[in-house]
């Protein structure tokens, strides 16, 4: 996403207050922070929560912005990636709740299942399979693997948006391919763990 | 290296720009790892296509603009409230102690007053009590000299003076 003169000129107008500049900076990144936070959550409702949360957070000082810093649109993308992060912990957190409720024989009944948009893409072969396999992959590679070949950044600012060292941001890039190719080259295994480890997929 | 060849992940770094000169020499020689590192390249490649096939498909709701307008509204709501709290304690909080400390301050004020000839005796008096209203019955109490009301019991309260009748 390009900074553009207009954007500046947008962002002052909404640093200062001015609602429609507010309005105007939010409808031209809200389709871009949805794509994002959809592909790091594979959720619709999520995502949407998300990039709301997300600008509410933004907006509520937009003071603190520094063009000098980064885009705003950066600016945006470390807000995006931290509450994704928090939303899989809320969403594992509840998973562990349901699985206790399985065990204790108490399962709720079922939410009809959200569409996979693959499926609507009729992605085939190998495509699909390295979608797939990117839903199995850790979180945490998942996210490294989203910033570097989806959003094309360099390393310094994967490791701005994961909050880690450009080294580190490397490393978990790696270790993300690394897992993928082992889902690749033996589809059956399941999922893998965040330290690698894969883990039989449940029975569907 | 195990076996004279790197591991997976520093192959893969390899092909994420994480170059070593030992590494590189070992490339040259080893056809299973320059293939392993061009898997790598390749799924680099596969992951952006995919990525970028499902995020042009996916269907992106509408922006709700108001949504985001009712919860800045809402989050300053509560800063105003919690400003008003203590504004409102205080005036309680003094209201109160006016209340508390106002029969302690009417007695030091009309001890201050009393002259010093007079000593003012205080009378029994009866309050009738009727349906949760005190009735004060207190009569007017006669002025004595002071030796009289140094003989008297201490009271526990003053009654408020009342004026001397003239010409005693």
């Amino acid at each position: 996403m390009t900074h553009t003169s207009s954007d500046t000129e947008t962002i002052a107008r909404a640093v200062e207050g001015d609602e429609v500049a507010q309005r105007a900076l939010y409808e031209a990144h809200y389709g871009g922070a949805f794509r994002l936070a959809y592909l790091l959550l594979q959720d619709t409702c999520d995502a949407e929560e998300v990039v709301q949360d997300a600008f509410v957070y933004l907006f509520r000082d937009l003071r603190r912005y520094d063009p000098e810093r980064g885009s705003f649109w950066a600016w945006l993308r470390v807000a995006l990636v931290s509450r994704c992060r928090n939303k899989r912990r809320r969403r594992r957190l509840s998973l562990v709740s349901l699985e206790a409720l399985d065990a204790a024989g108490q399962v709720p009944a079922d939410p009809a299942p959200a569409s996979d948009p693959a499926d609507a893409l009729e992605l085939r072969g190998t495509r699909r399979a390295v979608w797939d396999a990117l839903q199995r992959v850790s979180p945490g590679a998942r996210e490294a693997l989203v910033l570097r070949f989806y959003e094309g950044l360099p390393y310094g600012e994967i490791a701005a948006a994961l909050g880690c060292s450009a080294d580190a941001a490397r490393a978990r890039v790696a270790h993300g391919k690394v897992q993928l190719r082992r889902l690749l080259s033996a589809p059956e295994e399941g999922v893998v763990g965040e330290r690698g480890d894969v883990r039989p997929a449940k029975a569907g | 290296m195990s076996e004279g060849h790197p591991g997976e992940a520093e192959l893969a770094r390899f092909g994420e720009g994480d170059k070593s000169a030992e590494l590189e020499e070992h490339l040259r020689w080893c056809a299973r790892c320059r293939s392993v590192v061009a898997d790598y390249r390749w799924l680099g490649e596969e992951v952006g296509a995919s990525l970028g096939a499902v995020a042009g498909t996916v269907g992106v709701p509408r922006p709700r603009w108001w949504a985001v307008q009712e919860q800045l509204s809402a989050s300053e709501r509560p800063q105003a409230r919690r400003l008003r709290v203590p504004a409102v304690a205080s005036v309680v909080l003094a209201f109160s102690l006016m209340l508390a400390l106002s029969p302690v301050v009417g007695t030091a004020v009309a001890a201050r007053t009393l002259p010093p000839e007079a000593m003012v005796a205080p009378v029994p008096f009866t309050t009738g009590i009727s349906g949760g209203d005190g009735i004060s019955l207190a009569t007017p109490t006669p002025v004595i000299s002071r030796d009289e009301a140094t003989a008297l019991p201490t009271p526990g309260f003053m009654l408020p003076p009342t004026a001397p009748k003239p010409g005693t």
